[in-house]
């Protein structure tokens, strides 16, 4: 058995003092796509932030069998992990030809052909390429992240939420183009709230629930499984079912 | 994910009897039975300093502006009392009060151009000021005395009598400068201050929770000048001559470096900051030459020791004393959408460049009406909330909230209106508790947020309670009661966006705009955050919302309006918009949505 392109062992997280990540253990192999599915505070974003190395865990974090958990995110990027950051952080003054030319750490036919395929992937990026970034709209920031990502030609993606803003049509293209991907042997880690759209592209499915998983499996079967539902229903924080009305609870 | 409980956010108080207390006695003891005639003198220099500090503390620690005027201020309150004092031979009756207006008086006329720049600039701006004002000085030889300077300023006299050099000048002076700490408790320990917070950690976090901007950034730089007029003149009196050094860079320098190693927000600091830096060249004297050198390493050490400040090392040792304010019962708020008014927007355009970004754009709004906006990226949404919030100019059109015309209002205007505005990403000031917040914005919406109000006592105590009491109240609402006191940076994406509703709630508006709330929520966040809205529009609030989720919006929405390219392309209900075939090619493409 090859080595997977991504294993994670007790990779454990902690804020403030407190246990965002508890001894997460999961793999990603070449050409899969994999979801992280999990309500708003289920630690989802943190553990994209702890494999890319913008925050310090505990436990192991392999990348083809080498352990990377001891490396500045800057050289785990030039080991070919990608990610798209949770609201988009882009250069607000770079223009969009210039984030995007920064993101493929590449020169000459290599980055002009990756600029192609972005634009192919999102034309309305074509017509602005000279724009600076904070003039876009949101969903086209979203877009520039990403292809901001894809220029680097990742080995492995970590999305984090990546549909977010997106309108429709072109979150069905850009599922569409993580198949692709994923095709073409790039392991993709997709974290997502939406679980219909998770299960409707990723093969294999980890499912949070208060910094621990909760459930994993195949996608088709764990669709049907209680402990997902169990997973988004552990949720602590619900909206008021009593209404606008109701006098709620002072205090817990 | 579990969080620890955040700490209990310790009320800003006079309190902390105990330090106070020694303060003060150490300060007596000191003045009545060891100092000599020379340390009674600095004592008087450093009450002076501290008076300026507490000054500066409102432009550069609350309003978080680097001004660097506060030296020219502080000169030109000496220079008024020392030419009214030696060539009209005014009493201190009168010098006083004119040594505080003069350098009021010119922080008014200079705050409406200056006010408006960007930091550095505004800094380069006050630092051009504060050179004029040297210039001048030495210039207007006749006047001031030019370089020399004038002598032979007269001493305090109160109620007839000649207040004596040393220790009744010393007591006198500090005696002003309590009553200036006393004033500046006042006025920031309410929501005031907490105002103050938000406005220097993200001024669109402060517009959103309604706060008047312009006005408590004025205030905070006429009160920086008044301190300073007055600080300035105690100075004069002190040493008997004012020269142009009192309006040198140095001055300003020392402002600066004592407020920072004090701390910029608290009193504690000023007055810390003041006595030390004050003293501590006294201290280091012994060092002969090298005083100086050991100068510039001590402060260079506590700046990289205590960033925050020797009141901040002092708050953090007497935090474990502070009694935790503790929450209030909610005090249920009554939302009558008393405000709600039809929103009628026609042939609203906006170019940006060569771009079209609004082509002649109708809408109507209800009361108690949920418009859902659609489009594709860049089809100019946001851009048309922005337009109907005052954030961004139209070129033409029309916009009237019920018989009111907004066209030309500023964002502020039209935020008292009644319109409140959410974020694609919520604008919130990190360090607040989410009770403190939307506190915050039920008092603005009750004008109790500006130092007159502050002054008067009605944003603190029980009246602070009482819009804790309904902020909690708002809070329950959106279901984050269990999450009042947790700073606002340590929510997730999801939780953050309903403090961002309960902020808008608390603002008693009569139009909600949302830009993309449902973002980031899970499917069942979504279905309650669809009843929440739907509710809040049944008190006739009307709600315009921005969003690409359409399983949540089109059973959330009671019209649908889609834009293209900055046109209106299609209006209905949901049923209608989601057959529509030039908005499925233009938008829905072949996304399966709920029956």
């Amino acid at each position: 058995m090859t080595e997977p392109l991504l294993a994670l062992d007790g990779l454990s997280v902690a804020l403030r003092g407190a246990a965002a990540l508890d001894r997460i253990s999961l793999t990603v192999g070449a050409g899969e796509v994999v979801a992280l599915l999990g309500a708003n505070g289920a630690g989802k974003s943190t553990l994209l932030k702890a494999i890319i190395g913008l925050l310090p865990s505990r436990g192991a974090i392999q990348h083809e069998g080498t352990e990377i958990n001891r490396l500045s995110p800057a050289r785990r990027a030039r080991r070919g992990l990608g990610y798209v950051p949770e609201g988009r952080r882009l250069f607000p003054g770079m223009s969009v030809r210039d984030t995007l030319l920064v993101g493929s750490r590449a020169g000459g036919r290599a980055a002009a052909e990756r600029l192609a395929g972005a634009l192919e992937l999102f034309p309305d990026l074509r017509p602005r390429l000279a724009t600076p970034a904070w003039q876009l709209s949101g969903g086209q920031q979203q877009m520039l992240a990403i292809g901001r990502a894809l220029m680097g030609a990742p080995k492995l993606l970590l999305l984090d939420e990546p549909s977010l803003g997106l309108a429709p049509m072109l979150v069905d293209e850009l599922l569409e183009r993580t198949r692709t991907l994923a095709a073409e042997g790039v392991g993709i880690l997709l974290a997502e709230q939406s679980v219909a759209r998770a299960l409707g592209v990723a093969s294999r499915v980890y499912a949070l629930a208060h910094g621990r998983i909760v459930a994993q499996g195949p996608a088709d079967e764990l669709s049907r499984s209680p402990a997902l539902e169990r997973a988004f229903l552990g949720a602590d924080i619900a909206l008021s079912s009593q209404g606008l009305n109701s006098q709620p609870e002072a205090r817990r | 994910m579990t969080l620890a409980a955040p700490p209990p956010s310790p009320r800003r108080s006079l309190g902390d009897d105990a330090f106070w207390a020694v303060l003060l006695l150490t300060l007596m003891l000191y003045a009545c039975t060891l100092a000599s005639p020379y340390e009674l003198r600095v004592l008087t220099l450093a009450g002076c300093q501290a008076l300026l500090v507490l000054g500066y503390q409102f432009i550069f620690g609350h309003a978080g502006a680097l001004s660097l005027a506060q030296g020219a201020f502080f000169g030109l309150g000496a220079y008024a009392t020392a030419i009214l004092g030696t060539r009209y031979h005014w009493g201190f009756a009168a010098t006083f009060p004119l040594s505080i207006l003069t350098p009021l008086a010119l922080s008014a006329v200079v705050a409406l151009p200056v006010l408006r720049l960007a930091s550095h600039y505004f800094a380069l701006a006050t630092l051009g000021l504060a050179q004029v004002a040297l210039l001048l000085v030495v210039n207007a030889g006749d006047w001031t005395g030019g370089a020399l300077g004038l002598t032979g300023v007269p001493g305090i006299a109160l109620l007839g009598a000649a207040v004596p050099r040393g220790l009744p000048l010393a007591a006198v002076v500090w005696a002003v400068v309590a009553a200036g700490a006393w004033l500046s408790w006042r006025l920031t320990h309410g929501l005031t201050g907490t105002a103050y917070v938000v406005l220097r950690s993200d001024a669109l976090a402060a517009s959103a929770t309604g706060l008047p901007q312009t006005r408590l950034r004025f205030c905070a730089f006429l009160l920086s000048a008044a301190y300073a007029g007055a600080a300035g003149a105690l100075q004069a009196h002190t040493l008997g001559v004012v020269s142009s050094e009192t309006l040198e860079f140095s001055v300003m320098v020392a402002c600066l470096a004592m407020t920072v190693i004090g701390g910029s927000t608290r009193i504690a600091g000023a007055l810390l900051g003041a006595l030390l830096l004050t003293y501590l060249p006294e201290w280091l004297r012994f060092l002969q030459g090298y005083a100086l050198l050991a100068y510039g390493v001590a402060l260079l050490a506590m700046i990289i020791l205590a960033p925050e400040g020797l009141a901040g090392i002092l708050g953090r040792a007497l935090a474990g004393r502070r009694r935790a304010a503790g929450l209030p019962p909610a005090a249920p708020v009554r939302l009558t959408g008393s405000r709600a008014a039809t929103l009628e927007v026609r042939g609203l355009t906006k170019r940006f460049g060569g771009v079209l970004a609004l082509d002649r754009v109708d809408l109507i709004i209800e009361p108690g009406e949920i418009l859902g906006l659609i489009g594709p990226n860049g089809s100019g949404k946001t851009t048309l909330a922005n337009v109907i919030s005052g954030l961004v100019t139209p070129d033409a059109g029309a916009m009237r909230l019920g018989s009111r015309g907004l066209r030309g209002l500023s964002a502020e205007k039209i935020a008292r209106a009644g319109i409140a505005r959410g974020f694609q990403t919520p604008a919130l000031p990190p360090s607040l508790s989410t009770l403190e917040l939307v506190a915050l914005a039920r008092a603005s919406a009750a004008g109790r947020i500006g130092f007159l109000a502050s002054l008067l006592g009605r944003d603190s105590g029980e009246r602070r309670r009482r819009f804790e009491a309904e902020a909690l109240d708002l809070l329950g609402r959106v279901g984050l009661a269990s999450e009042a006191e947790r700073p606002c940076a340590t929510l997730p994406p999801g939780l953050a966006g309903r403090v961002e509703l309960a902020r808008m709630l608390a603002l008693d508006p009569g139009l909600i705009i949302l830009d993309e709330p449902a973002a980031g929520l899970g499917e069942r966040e979504q279905a309650e955050l669809g009843a929440t809205l739907r509710e809040i529009a049944g008190r006739g609030i009307a709600l315009l919302v921005i969003e690409h989720n359409m399983p949540f919006l089109l059973p959330t929405a009671h019209r649908i309006v889609v834009l293209d390219q900055g046109r209106v392309i299609a209006k209905g209900k949901p049923a209608e918009i989601r057959r529509d075939p030039a908005v499925i090619a233009a938008y829905l493409g072949r996304e399966r949505l709920p029956a």
